[in-house]
Parts: C-alpha cells; sequence; structure tokens
C-alpha cells in the first residue's frame, strides 16, 4: 500500500518541469551549524517554499506547517559532493581525447538508487562529472538530489555555473595513448592535445566572427560548418565555463595552470589533485581552487606520494578546498570524511565543516544558492543525531528544497523506482567495483585498473 | 498419366468447401494466380475500427476493394469465397518494424567492442570516424538491404499484416524508413513509398565516436546545426547572387528535410530514460519527431496528450520470470516427465498439462495482485533490521521476497496496461512490431486486452492510426471502395479466443491459412500407446465427390517403431511409405507424400479407430480435405 | 617554452627529493617505559583511571593505578590520554601490495586456481611505505591474506614492526579459501544468471573434488609415513584437513554462507568465515554453526538494490547481537588506517563502542589463538599499544604514542613528513608570474 501512495506521489510530480518541487516546513530547537555564520544553540529553521525564511529561537510558525522536532540533534547545509559520477547513465565518451561537447546532463539517470543512499549521508548536491578517460571529457552537471522526481531535467540544478572535465596524467593516457594508440602517450603530449583544442577554439571563434561581420555586408554568404567541440572550447576561453580538472602531480598541475595563463581562462578547480599540497602556493596564487580525496592513495603511481594531509595544507594555504567522493559508497559518507581532516592536519569544526558544504558550493558556482544556512538560501538541510564530524552521528533526515527526501524513522529497504519486471528474485552483488571515473572504458581494458 | 493425378485435377475444379478445408500453406506462393478479382460472399464486415460487423459482400479487383454491399452481382470472373462464416476487417498496418531487412554486412561487432587487438578504425584529422563506421547513415535507403524473399515478410503476413512502414538496422542514424506492401514478388512491387521518414536511436558507434547517449546526443545537436545552416546556404544559393556553391556532407544534405519539417524524425525509445531524452532533444531543437518502440509511455503519457509527437507503441511485452511461474514451468515439466507404461490411465501428453497449469496459474496472478499490504508494510519498517535467520531455511513466507514480487507484479502490470492506460486517456497511439517476435504478437494483443485495452482501440493503433501516421489513410486502414483490398479473414471476431485469420488478402492477393491446430506429432512413440490397435492390414474408402477412391494401408511394429504402406491402385510414384505416424488414445494421423509430375503433394491423414473400423478425413495437399472411412481385413502376424 | 617547463619540473622534483631525504630518520626505541597517570582501556578488564602501564622488553609488566615506576624506566605521561590495547584488522593486502594499478607491486594473487601452497609471509615488504601509514593510526597487526582463486594460499598475522618477516610474523597462520559464490561478483559482472550458476557449481564440484584428493593424499602420506609422492597443493592442505590449521573461508551471500556452513559441518574443520557480507540475513545460523566471523569493510554498499542504504553498516552489529563471534577487517591495502572508522561505523549503527573495540582487539587474538599475547592490556602480554587523546575511533582524536612488541615507534609516515615539509613550504610562491607559452 505504501509503495503504491508512494509511486502515484511520484507520479503525480513528474514533469513539472519549469518549477521543482519545494516545501514548508520548521525545524524547532536544533543546534544549527550554520558553516558561515557560526553554531546556534536551541536554534529553529523555518522554510517556506523551499527557501530559508527564519533562523532564530522560537520562531513562529504559520498554522499546519510540518514541525520537525530536531532537539538535540545538529543542523547542518545539505552536504556538496563536487565530484561523483551517480545518476548519469554514461561517464565517458572515450573515442577522442577531446569531447567537449558531450554533456553528461543529458544522460541524468532519475532511477539510480545511489541519488537516495548519498540523500541517506544528508548529500542534497552533487557535481555529476563525465569522467577522466579524455583530456578535456565532457560538460558536467551539478544535480539536486530530488530523488523520487521522474524527470531528468528536474535534477539540473538551476542557475548552477556550466562546468567541464579536463583530465591529466595517467587515465587519458592510458585511454588514448596506450589504448587507442594516439596523443597523448605522455604528460607531454596532454599539454599539446588541451592547447592544440584552445589553439582550435580560438581559430573557430575566429571564423565565426568574421562570418558576423561579413553577414552584415552581404546576407546571403555561405556560413562556415559548426562545431560544438570548438565551440565549447570557445565557451571556454570566454570564461563561460569553470575547468574541473582530474590532477594528480603537481607537474600537471602546474603545466596547466601555464596553459590556462597563456590563454586568459582563470576559472578551474583541480579535482582530486593528490599532490595540490605541493603546489599550494601556485594554486592559491593562480586563484584556483581544489577537491580532493580525504585520504585515498597509492592506488596507482601517481597518487603514490599523497599524503592525507593535503585538504590541510591547501586550506591553510589559502586554496578554497573541498573533499569529494567519487564514489557511490563514500558519498553516504562525506561527513565522515571531511572528519579525516581533524586527524590529519587539525582542521576546526568549521573549516572542516566547510569542505563539504560551502567550499564545494564556490567550486560549482551555487554558493549563493546553498551551502550554509542563511536567509535566503534554498532549503537544503541535514539534520544528524550527533555532531556530524563525530563517528557516532547518524543522519537523520535529509531536505532538498523544503522536501523530507530521506527520513530515517521512514526508511523503507527497497527504494527502487524502476523495477524491472523480468527480475525474478533481489540480484546479489559482489563487492567487486570498477574505478567510477573510468567508467564507460571497459570497453578498452580487461581490468579496472 | 496415373489416375491420381487425373483425381487431383478433378478437384481443383471444385469450388472449395471452405468449413472443412486443412491447408499446409498460403495458396498464392505456389500456385498460379487465376484470376484477378475475389468475392467474399456475405461476410461479417466490420469496415473500420468500431464499426459493426455487418453482413456485406466485398468484390476485390486487381488489388483494389471495387465494391463492398449487399445483394449484388458476382462477376463471372471472381473466384468466389463464401465467408458468410467468416469475419472481415481491414488488414494491419505496421507503425515500425525491420520487416524483409537484412543484417548490414559486416557488422558482426556488439556495441561496446573496441579496435583493441583488432584491425586499426580509420580515423580522420579530428579523430572522428567515417559516417558509415559511426553509425550516422541518414542517406541510407531501405531498399539497399530489403529482401523480397525474407521469411519476415510471410511471418508477419499471416499475422494480418499487409502493410508495414520499415525501418534500415543500423546504429545512430540507420537511415530513411519506407512503406512497404507485405505481398509481391520484387523490390519494385513491394516497396510501395520510399525514404518517408528518418529514423534515430540511442545507439552509439560501438569502438569510435559516438559511442555513448552523451555523445550520439552532441553528435545531434552538430548535425542538426549544421543541416540547419545548409538548408540556409541552399536558400541563398538559389535566391541571390554572390554566393559560393554549397557542398554538402552527405549527413548534413540527407538531414535537411528534416529541417524542413518535411520529415519526421522517427526515434526509437524503448524505455522511459530513452523517451524522455528524445523529447528533450525535440523541444530543443525542435524537429517534427515521433516517438516509436515505446514501452514504458506511460510515465510521460501527458507529453503525448497533444498529439504533437505522436507515439506507436512496442508490441513488445516483459515476460513474467517470477519464481511462481518457474515453478509452474517446473511442476509442468515433471507432469510431462515419465510416462511409463506403468502408470494408470490415459498418458497425459504434454500439451494438456500446460494448459491445465495455465489456469493455475492465471488464478495466482489474481491472488497475488490482491494480496494484502501486510507484508509490505513489515518490511518497509526499520524493522527489518532485525536478522532473519533462517528465514531460507524453513519454507515460511518471507516478507522482503513478498515485498520483491509485489513490486515486480505491479511493474509487469503497468507494462501490459499502458496501452489500455494510454488509449482510456485519449492518447493516440499506433503499434509497431520492431521488437516483438511473431509469435508473442497476438498473445501480447491479447494480454493488453485482457489488461484494458479495447478490441476497437487495438484495432486502430494496427489500422488507422497508422494509416494516419504514414499518410497513407487514402488508401489503407479500413474495408472500402477504392481501397487498397488488404483484408483479414478471421474465423472469428478479431482478437477472440480462438479466432484465427483463415485468408489474408494483401493488395489483391490471397493467401490462405489452416485454422487447425496441428497436433503435438511425436514420430514413432509407438512403444507408450498400445500399437497393437493399429498394427495389422486395412481397407480404405475415400469419398470425393461423386466417386470413391479404394485401397489398403499396412501397419507393422518393428523395435517400438510404427512403420505403414499404402498401396492403391491411383499411386504409380513409386513410394508407398507412410511417415509420421502418430498414435494418440484412438486417434491415428500420418501422411504420405507422392510425387505428381514433378510437385510434391502430401496427404494427411487423421482417423479415429473404432475397433475394427475406422473414420476420419483426409486432406489432399491444396485440393481439399475428404472424408475417409474403412476396416481391418487382418491381424499382425 | 619547452626549457623552462622542464627546468621547473626538473626544479620540482629535485626539490623534493631532496626535502625527502635531508630528513633525519627517529629511530624505534627498545627498553623498558612507564606510562604514567593514563586512563587504561584493558578491554578484558575494564578501565582502569590514572594508572601506569610498565613495559619492559616487549612485554607488559605491570598495569594498575598503584604501580611503581622502575628506575631504569622512560617515563612517558599520559595525563589525559587513554591507552589502548593495538588494533588488529582481520583482513588486508597489507605487505602485498604497493600500489594498486601497477601489478608488478602486486604479490597476493598466484596464476592457478589452486594455489594453497602459497605463503604471504614470504613476499610480505616489512619496508612497505605503506605500513608506517597504517600503524601511526594505532592498527599494530593486520592479517594479511592472498586472494584470487579457488585456494589462494596462506594467510598470516604480522605486527607493524620489524625488518623481516620473522620479526613481524604474529604467531598465526590460516589457509585462505574462496568459497564458490553463486553471486555476481559485482555491479559489472557481465554474466548471465545461467553463467553464474553454471561457474558456481563448478567450482563447488572443483572444491570437493579437490577436497577428496586432499583426503586421499593425507591417507596414502600417512600409511606411507610421509612418503606420498610431491605434491605441494595437496600437501599444503593435509594440515587444514586434519583440523590443525584453520581455514580462512571467503563468502558472502546468503545461500552460500549456509552452504560453506553445511560443508565446514561436512569436512570438520576448523574454520572461519571472512566477508560475510549477507551474514545478518542467516546471523542465528551461524551463531549454532559456533563458527566465528571476520567481516568488512563496514564501510561498503548494501549487497542489494533492495536492502537498506546502511545495510553494511549494521552487518557487524546484527552478527554479533546474535550470538556470532565477530571480529573486523578492512580489507585493504593503502587505508588499513581507516579500521578504526570501520569499527566506528559498526559500533554507531548497533553494535555499540565496547563491541567494536573489542571486535578489532581481543575478538581476533581469540579467533586466532593468540589472545594471550595481544588484543588486550593485561600482564604478560606482548607491548602492542597506543596512547590517544580519546576515542580512537573519533577522527578528531589524535594517537600520541604508540608501542609494537615493545618498540616505541615514532608517529612518522611519509604522509606526516610531507605534511611537515609542504605545509609552509619553502621557497614559497615564486615573486615572478608563471613562465608562459611565448
Amino acid at each position: 500500500m505504501k509503495h503504491t501512495l508512494c509511486l502515484l506521489f511520484l507520479l503525480s510530480t513528474f514533469f513539472l518541469k519549469a518549477q521543482a518541487p519545494v516545501g514548508d516546513l520548521i525545524i524547532r530547537n536544533g543546534t544549527v551549524l550554520t558553516i558561515t555564520k557560526g553554531s546556534l544553540d536551541k536554534t529553529d529553521i523555518l522554510v517556506q517554499k523551499g527557501k530559508i525564511t527564519g533562523i532564530g529561537k522560537q520562531l513562529k510558525a504559520p498554522a499546519g506547517i510540518r514541525e520537525i522536532d530536531a532537539t538535540g540533534q545538529f543542523v547542518m547545509p545539505g552536504i556538496i559532493d563536487a565530484h561523483s559520477h551517480i545518476a548519469i547513465d554514461a561517464v565517458n565518451e572515450a573515442t577522442n581525447p577531446i569531447t567537449p561537447e558531450v554533456k553528461v546532463g543529458d544522460a541524468i539517470d532519475p532511477f539510480d538508487l545511489s541519488i537516495y543512499r548519498a540523500l541517506a549521508g544528508g548529500v542534497t548536491t552533487s557535481h555529476a562529472m563525465h569522467g577522466s578517460a579524455n583530456a578535456i571529457g565532457g560538460q558536467c552537471q551539478t544535480i539536486k538530489h530530488r530523488y523520487g522526481v521522474l524527470d531528468p531535467s528536474a535534477y539540473k540544478f538551476e542557475g548552477a555555473a556550466r562546468t567541464i572535465k579536463f583530465a591529466l596524467g595517467e587515465n587519458p593516457i592510458r585511454v588514448h595513448g596506450e589504448g587507442r594508440g594516439v596523443q597523448p602517450r605522455t604528460r607531454m603530449g596532454v599539454e599539446h592535445v588541451i592547447r592544440d583544442a584552445f589553439e582550435k577554439g580560438l581559430a573557430y571563434k575566429e571564423k565565426w566572427a568574421t562570418y558576423e561581420a561579413d553577414k552584415k555586408k552581404n546576407p546571403d554568404i555561405a556560413p562556415p560548418l559548426y562545431n560544438e567541440r570548438y565551440q565549447t572550447m570557445a565557451d571556454i576561453l570566454d570564461g563561460k565555463i569553470i575547468i574541473q580538472c582530474h590532477s594528480y602531480r603537481a607537474d600537471e598541475i602546474l603545466m596547466l595552470m601555464r596553459v590556462l595563463n597563456d590563454y586568459g581562462v582563470r576559472r578551474i578547480t583541480f579535482q582530486h589533485v593528490n599532490e595540490g599540497f605541493k603546489v599550494a602556493p601556485e594554486l592559491a596564487a593562480f586563484g584556483a581552487m581544489a577537491s580532493v580525496f580525504s585520504d585515498w592513495w597509492a592506488y596507482k603511481f601517481e597518487v603514490y606520494y599523497s599524503t592525507a594531509y593535503n585538504a590541510a595544507i591547501l586550506t591553510r594555504n589559502g586554496v578554497v578546498t573541498s573533499i569529494n567522493s567519487d564514489s557511490g559508497e563514500l558519498i553516504r559518507h562525506l561527513f565522515h570524511e571531511a572528519a579525516k581532516t581533524q586527524r590529519y592536519g587539525n582542521l576546526s569544526d568549521d573549516e572542516a565543516l566547510a569542505l563539504i558544504t560551502i567550499n564545494p558550493a564556490r567550486q560549482l558556482g551555487i554558493d549563493t544558492k546553498v551551502g550554509s544556512i542563511e536567509i535566503g538560501k534554498d532549503a537544503d538541510l541535514a539534520i544528524f543525531s550527533a555532531h556530524p564530524l563525530s563517528i557516532y552521528a547518524i543522519p537523520q533526515l535529509t531536505i532538498v528544497d523544503g522536501i523530507v527526501r530521506f527520513d530515517l524513522a521512514h526508511d523503507p529497504a527497497d527504494m527502487r523506482l524502476d523495477i524491472d519486471p523480468e527480475e525474478a528474485t533481489p540480484t546479489y552483488y559482489g563487492q567487486e567495483d570498477v574505478d567510477g571515473c573510468m567508467r564507460d572504458t571497459e570497453f578498452m581494458f580487461s581490468h579496472r585498473h | 498419366m496415373s489416375r491420381l493425378f487425373l483425381f487431383c485435377v478433378f478437384l481443383l475444379s471444385l469450388p472449395i468447401a471452405p468449413c472443412s478445408l486443412l491447408l499446409a500453406q498460403p495458396v498464392a506462393d505456389d500456385l498460379p494466380q487465376i484470376t484477378g478479382c475475389i468475392a467474399l460472399i456475405n461476410a461479417k464486415v466490420v469496415s473500420a475500427p468500431g464499426k459493426a460487423p455487418l453482413v456485406s459482400t466485398v468484390i476485390i479487383r486487381d488489388g483494389l476493394i471495387t465494391q463492398v454491399g449487399v445483394n449484388m452481382k458476382i462477376p463471372a470472373d471472381a473466384y468466389r469465397i463464401a465467408a458468410d462464416s467468416f469475419y472481415v476487417y481491414p488488414a494491419f498496418i505496421d507503425a515500425f518494424s525491420s520487416t524483409g531487412i537484412k543484417e548490414p554486412e559486416g557488422e558482426g561487432g556488439q556495441q561496446g567492442q573496441g579496435n583493441r587487438g583488432g584491425q586499426k578504425q580509420s580515423f580522420d584529422a579530428e579523430g572522428n570516424l567515417p559516417l558509415e563506421d559511426a553509425g550516422i547513415t541518414p542517406y541510407k535507403r531501405v531498399r539497399a538491404t530489403f529482401d523480397p524473399g525474407d521469411k519476415s515478410i510471410a511471418d508477419w503476413r499471416a499475422q494480418g499484416f499487409a502493410i508495414s512502414h520499415v525501418v534500415p538496422k543500423g546504429k545512430m542514424i540507420p537511415g530513411m524508413g519506407s512503406i512497404i506492401v507485405l505481398s509481391g514478388k520484387n523490390a519494385d512491387q513491394m516497396l510501395w513509398k520510399e525514404d518517408v521518414s528518418m529514423y534515430s536511436q540511442w545507439t552509439g558507434a560501438g569502438g569510435g565516436y559516438p559511442q555513448t547517449v552523451i555523445g550520439v546526443m552532441a553528435k545531434w545537436r552538430e548535425l542538426y546545426h549544421n543541416a540547419t545552416l545548409a538548408v540556409a546556404h541552399e536558400a541563398s544559393y538559389t535566391n541571390a547572387t554572390l554566393v559560393s556553391r554549397p557542398i554538402y556532407n552527405q549527413a548534413h544534405q540527407a538531414l535537411m528535410p528534416v529541417v524542413k519539417k518535411e520529415m519526421s524524425l522517427w526515434f526509437r525509445a524503448p524505455k522511459m530514460k530513452d523517451i524522455s531524452r528524445a523529447l528533450t532533444m525535440q523541444s530543443d531543437l525542435g524537429m517534427k519527431m515521433v516517438i516509436t518502440d515505446a514501452e514504458e509511455a506511460w510515465y510521460m503519457e501527458d507529453k503525448f496528450k497533444s498529439g504533437a509527437v505522436p507515439l506507436v507503441l512496442s508490441l513488445d511485452l516483459p515476460e513474467d520470470k517470477s519464481e511462481k511461474k518457474a515453478k509452474e514451468a517446473e511442476g509442468a515439466k515433471e507432469a510431462k516427465g515419465p510416462e511409463g507404461p506403468g502408470q494408470d490411465g490415459p498418458g497425459q501428453p504434454g500439451p494438456k498439462a500446460v494448459k491445465a497449469e495455465g489456469v493455475k496459474e492465471a488464478e495466482g496472478a489474481d491472488a497475488s495482485a490482491t494480496s494484502t499490504p501486510l507484508s509490505t508494510s513489515t518490511l518497509s519498517s526499520r524493522d527489518s533490521t532485525q536478522t532473519k535467520a533462517i528465514a531460507v531455511d524453513t519454507s515460511k513466507i518471507d516478507p522482503e521476497k513478498e515485498a520483491f514480487e509485489k513490486k515486480r507484479a505491479e511493474s509487469l502490470k503497468a507494462h501490459q496496461d499502458q496501452a489500455g492506460i494510454l488509449a482510456k486517456d485519449g492518447i493516440a497511439f499506433s503499434f509497431g512490431t520492431m521488437s516483438v517476435k511473431t509469435g508473442d504478437f497476438s498473445k501480447n494483443i491479447s494480454t493488453m486486452i485482457e489488461h484494458g485495452l479495447s478490441a476497437e482501440k487495438a484495432l486502430s493503433a494496427l489500422t488507422t492510426q497508422p494509416a494516419r501516421l504514414l499518410g497513407i489513410e487514402k488508401y489503407c486502414g479500413t474495408v472500402e471502395a477504392g481501397k487498397m483490398a488488404n483484408i483479414i479473414v478471421s474465423t472469428k471476431p478479431m482478437f477472440e479466443k480462438d479466432a484465427s485469420i483463415k485468408y489474408m488478402i494483401v493488395e489483391g492477393n490471397l493467401y490462405e491459412y489452416e485454422t487447425k491446430e496441428k497436433k503435438d506429432k511425436r514420430k514413432g512413440k509407438s512403444d507408450e500407446a498400445p500399437a497393437g490397435i493399429l498394427t495389422g492390414k486395412w481397407s480404405y474408402a475415400i469419398e470425393v465427390p461423386d466417386q470413391k477412391r479404394e485401397g489398403t494401408f499396412e501397419f507393422t511394429s518393428e523395435g517400438g517403431e510404427l512403420k505403414g504402406t499404402m498401396t492403391s491402385e491411383d499411386n504409380a510414384s513409386g513410394n508407398d511409405q507412410l511417415a509420421d505416424i502418430v498414435i494418440d488414445g484412438t486417434s491415428v494421423s500420418f501422411t504420405f507424400d507422392f510425387d505428381m509430375g514433378g510437385q510434391m503433394i502430401q496427404l494427411e491423414f487423421d482417423l479415429t479407430l473404432k475397433g475394427e473400423t475406422f473414420d476420419g478425413t483426409v486432406s489432399v495437399g491444396d485440393f481439399g480435405t475428404f472424408p475417409i472411412t474403412g476396416n481391418r481385413t487382418s491381424k499382425p502376424n | 617554452m619547452k626549457k623552462n617547463i622542464f627546468a621547473i619540473s626538473c626544479f620540482i622534483l629535485l626539490t623534493s627529493a631532496l626535502g625527502l631525504q635531508a630528513q633525519q630518520v627517529e629511530k624505534s626505541t627498545y627498553g623498558t617505559f612507564a606510562l604514567t597517570h593514563a586512563s587504561v582501556e584493558t578491554v578484558t578488564k575494564g578501565r582502569l583511571e590514572n594508572a601506569t602501564v610498565i613495559i619492559r622488553n616487549g612485554i607488559i609488566e605491570a598495569v594498575g593505578p598503584d604501580v611503581a615506576v622502575p628506575a631504569d624506566a622512560q617515563v612517558i605521561d599520559c595525563k589525559d590520554l587513554i591507552i589502548y590495547p593495538g588494533m588488529i584488522d582481520g583482513g588486508t593486502r597489507l605487505g602485498l601490495q604497493e600500489i594498486e594499478s601497477i601489478s608488478v607491486t602486486q604479490d597476493y594473487d598466484e596464476i592457478g586456481e589452486l594455489t594453497p601452497e602459497m605463503d604471504a609471509l614470504t613476499a610480505v615488504n616489512p619496508n612497505s611505505v605503506l605500513i608506517p601509514v597504517t600503524r601511526v593510526s594505532g592498527v599494530t597487526s593486520v592479517i594479511t591474506s592472498p586472494s584470487g582463486g579457488l585456494f589462494p594460499g596462506t594467510a598470516a598475522l604480522i605486527n607493524l614492526q620489524g625488518y623481516t618477516p620473522e620479526q613481524m610474523y604474529g604467531g598465526f597462520k590460516a589457509m585462505t579459501i574462496n568459497f564458490p559464490s553463486s553471486g555476481k561478483r559485482g555491479r559489472y559482472d557481465k554474466r548471465s544468471e545461467e553463467e553464474v550458476k553454471k561457474d558456481g557449481d563448478k567450482a563447488v564440484k572443483k572444491l570437493n573434488d579437490t577436497w577428496d584428493r586432499v583426503r586421499t593424499y593425507a591417507a596414502i602420506d600417512s600409511a606411507t609415513a610421509g612418503k606420498a609422492a610431491y605434491n605441494p597443493e595437496l600437501a599444503a592442505l593435509v594440515p587444514v584437513l586434519k583440523g590443525e590449521m584453520t581455514a580462512f573461508i571467503e563468502v558472502n551471500k546468503e545461500d552460500d554462507i549456509l552452504a560453506a556452513l553445511r560443508w565446514i559441518k561436512k569436512q570438520k574443520i576448523k574454520a572461519v568465515l571472512t566477508g560475510v557480507a549477507e551474514g545478518w540475513r542467516v546471523a542465528d545460523s551461524i551463531a549454532l554453526a559456533g563458527i566465528p566471523v571476520i567481516t568488512g569493510p563496514v564501510l561498503a554498499m548494501p549487497t542489494r538494490d533492495t536492502d537498506h542504504y546502511d545495510q553494511a553498516y549494521k552487518n557487524a552489529g546484527l552478527m554479533q547481537k546474535a550470538g556470532v563471534k565477530v571480529a573486523l577487517r578492512t580489507g585493504e591495502a593503502e587505508n588499513v588506517r581507516n579500521l578504526p572508522f570501520n569499527a566506528g561505523f559498526a559500533a554507531a549503527y548497533g553494535m555499540g563502542r565496547d563491541e567494536a573495540l573489542r571486535a578489532v582487539t581481543i575478538i581476533p587474538a581469540e579467533i586466532f589463538g593468540v589472545a594471550d599475547k595481544v588484543g588486550s592490556i593485561e600482564v604478560g602480554k606482548k607491548a602492542n599499544l597506543f596512547v590517544s587523546t580519546g576515542d580512537p575511533f573519533e577522527p578528531a582524536t589524535a594517537i600520541k604514542h604508540l608501542f609494537i612488541d615493545g618498540w616505541n615507534i615514532p608517529l612518522e609516515s611519509r604522509q606526516t613528513l610531507l605534511y611537515e615539509e609542504f605545509l609552509q613550504r619553502t621557497p614559497g610562491v615564486s615573486a615572478q608570474p608563471l613562465p608562459g607559452k611565448s
């Protein structure tokens, strides 16, 4: 019965495209971790039409509004994952070293159970990224975790910055140089391939500018061919897209900053960036940001000389840093991943929580909407049983746009939305996994590495 | 010339008595056409979906329906079919299929296979594959891969289809679709309207760009944009001076009719996400689109309400693979299993056992549909965090499994309900056979009807709707004077249980079908039935109009295998061996082949033994079925 | 411009390399230590406050509030600090794998389905960079285990200290068996249901056939007084057959677990189940069979789409509550340091803090038969312990001192050294703009 009702509800919300569903509620008496404005004891948060409209003690609430008692609990902004591959059906268009024209936003999978599991870890927004097979991969999509809504386009985070995946080092080298026998086969080649794309983007831009100018004189003049690939490069050159660059080694990080410097591109977040700590001063000087793992290392050679203190060193050097998951498993406990920076580098509570809230929001160009608890921001909130940086904290309730999308007290085991009518019994999956970043490149390798 | 041959020639001149006919295969395939005129006399004619059956006579001449009415004069040259026990319907129009299309050559490779270790693919300077390898072939035509002799044409015709909208096989943009008539000797006769549609799907090139759905989407945007520029350039070149000559990319050129909205893009989108993505593309780029081969369109019903994007539903349905089903199948197998001589009573032949299970299964389905929500609520609470020890060890009902099964059944039902719900909500749709096996077609239609689709809507989705969609409603889709003579002659009202197609008329060509279910012939399983009731010599007499043909059979049982011979004064062809001898209780069937002047004719005998006598029927090739009687002349030695 | 890039790259490489070499290597020390004014989490004997622990020549000599500090002892004041027994990870590849993607640094998976004669201890690299990274988190011992195939080889308990395998060996080995699985290996296992079943059945047959041969071999071997023909595979399995060696049976899926329990009962061997991801489904059966379990990682995905998102978090606790003896493992190599966090999640999701602590200390010690040496802070046991600022499961807790086998180990690893070097890098950012293309 519950399922049926649930399904009916879902169907009724399908394709309410223009405005994503929003809700009203009030959270009473919680410890509010605002991130930007300190922690507030025994404080209420009023939410109307999906926005935070009040923060304070014993707020007056409209009659009939849903009240959530958070006494003894901790309320923080919905967690933001700056690097994931959930909720998309295609990750890598690994057939060309340069594919800036593809958009993972075209392949949103509203049925991906990972969305719900991320919500169950307090994560309300994630950055669904193209993989790292190509030196310039596809455009990424920032999504809100409105699990239950079936319209794929309703997952897109309205007003989020356009972002695009770049990738340096082993992955593009393995896929193209070793796998397909085309450049890049080395880190020199990676630089060349990227410069080449920028050059072609410039030439393309110029060709069209010339055409548009000539067209004023002769409206019948023949147009040049349209090329979505180089049009996208032109958009990067015009500063319309934030680069999100998969990178590990210090040398390649410096290389890309030099290249971007040459083309006047400033907006970049380095992803993974395991050796970012080695060039933290340069990153800070460039204005580049960093989105890192809490402690992943040694899974391949380019991450052998890593340290779990990376986030702390970058933060201390003034680099806007986030901690990401890159994993459907890890995304469920990003609050714990952030907490590790207290062991590895002694970050304060606010600094640690900023790594999974306001900082990733800055990196994705959504910091005016989410990432902290402030009046006027989206009501994306996560409620925990204990301080979220404690190992004993258990997510209780996750709210997106004022709608409760995860509630531990009403958490059915089976949250699948897409039911295979031919699946006779629940399928068991072992723990063998593939690297999320390299999904859709399996056709080239027999093994995950 | 043998006397049997003469006898057969004689039979030819007899009017065929429809009710008793038992013919193996369509007439027109192996015999010359006698006349271009057919009269379906006093049939119950359903001229269009929703019309009540009216007793009328239909006159067909030269591929067209020339008259539909009562009390009309039957033309002297007409091939007369006394159709008073039959129902006549407009033949089906397949909105989307690959009927008659051969697999493209050299494309054994599956999607996702790279070029690792294989031969090197040729890339251009931008790293792109040639259009052909990339699966971008909008210029391809059906004709290139159409095989007029392909078995699928006869197969679908036998299911009631006369017209089909056929598309080439391929990847992202396989090419343009054509409308074919499912009758004719060569492509020229069968390809009616060519290049009526553009066909696309979310299928990557495999090993090259575009490989994934995001690649295909990006490529579509670019192709469409460039085709748009090409259209503008073409216009400038035509209308203005000082314009350089357009040099077209083959793909851009082929897509120009789509950009100009002169041609619809038929997007194959089975699953909900496929449909949603195609619709997004449509609204972004603005082409005319048909969503086709849809299996999960109910998810976004609203999108189809306006009819701006027409919908073609897949005739495929998911299989019920639940454990219960599997167990039933197993049970049926066991029931079929050992039929040793030690068993009491008549051995249950396989098909019967299956049938009995079929009944149970229907009851089972009802039971699960009304099962209490108790199990679900148990599961959906956090209580299931308790250990479920030994749940598997006992045969007790497992709430987890129950809930899973319930969701699965709901999903199955949603697929089965789709056509009925869309029809009720006033959404016009057609059916296409692209993804369904011929063998599942009528079963699936029945399932949809059981799940709320009216027979009228089913018929319109197979006739008038696709006719409109394909712009051929002037010519097809109803039984009216002036329309193409595409007609189904059915033994019962269409889609009713046990209804079967007796004749198909496709553009005036008559095809006739056997309507009685063939017995499950199991060769020489004489050891399981008392062969003794048959072995020995028998005399027989076949009654053909105005005369009797007589002869003898002799049956022997050797090493458990039944053998038989036939001797007759008529037989001069040399063969005297009977084949396929099957005893089922007191029913006996066998066949006899002989060569009639270079043409093989098969006699099919169906006898019922009554002690020392028998009676039954014998069907003679395409000529007719006749009574036969006989009696035993000697016991076996 | 190329020159510039090259120059700067070289410069960076050189400086970092020099930086590492220039570090003064801190060495472990041995002897007599007095850890005073400490809270002591003994695990087996409750918590002591303001107590002293005396370590002498590798052994815990005294524990208690009224212990006198020997004159020769190096005193470490542990005021406001807590002493815990070193944590034990019940399943890792530590020492057998340096870099996951580089096959020449992977020494855990030998060619062949039947390689029980492979011995993990042989290939443990005592100088793996991963070891110091692990131990500074308070993990002092791990099982390091081969994997792959039906009989991957022999796993060993090692202490994370020492320069030779002999120095590291923790006194316990076990034969690993991958019990045939009737399920998919993972989400990307493209085999059809039929293929999965066929492969499973084949593996079961192989397991039983092998076992029959081992039995025959053992019979011949004892009848001929050890003169059976050379057959290292079968010979390696004889101690398991005879119940002299523990078998680690890796099994995860519900019905596979039950099948494994039946198999163990039938073969009458000494066994431990490892993995056991779906143990919660059949916890009572496991408890009834009395077979201990090493489960983990706790931070893992549910095995089925129809399971609660946190089912893997809860698995250990559910089994433990049903009466199963549960130890934890990470299954990791480079991140065995996350063992306390895995334990913390198990604790939070039903196991409780005390039981989770036992599951990484005394329980694995008992399962391995070394509870007389490690797993708790008791007199006479090996000095495997660490001193922390608080609950070691809490990320914010810092580890202040570490003893393994009585050695006072510096809390240093390559990761801490990089931190020290780069927190405030000198030279910092260059004043000049980045050299450009032109």
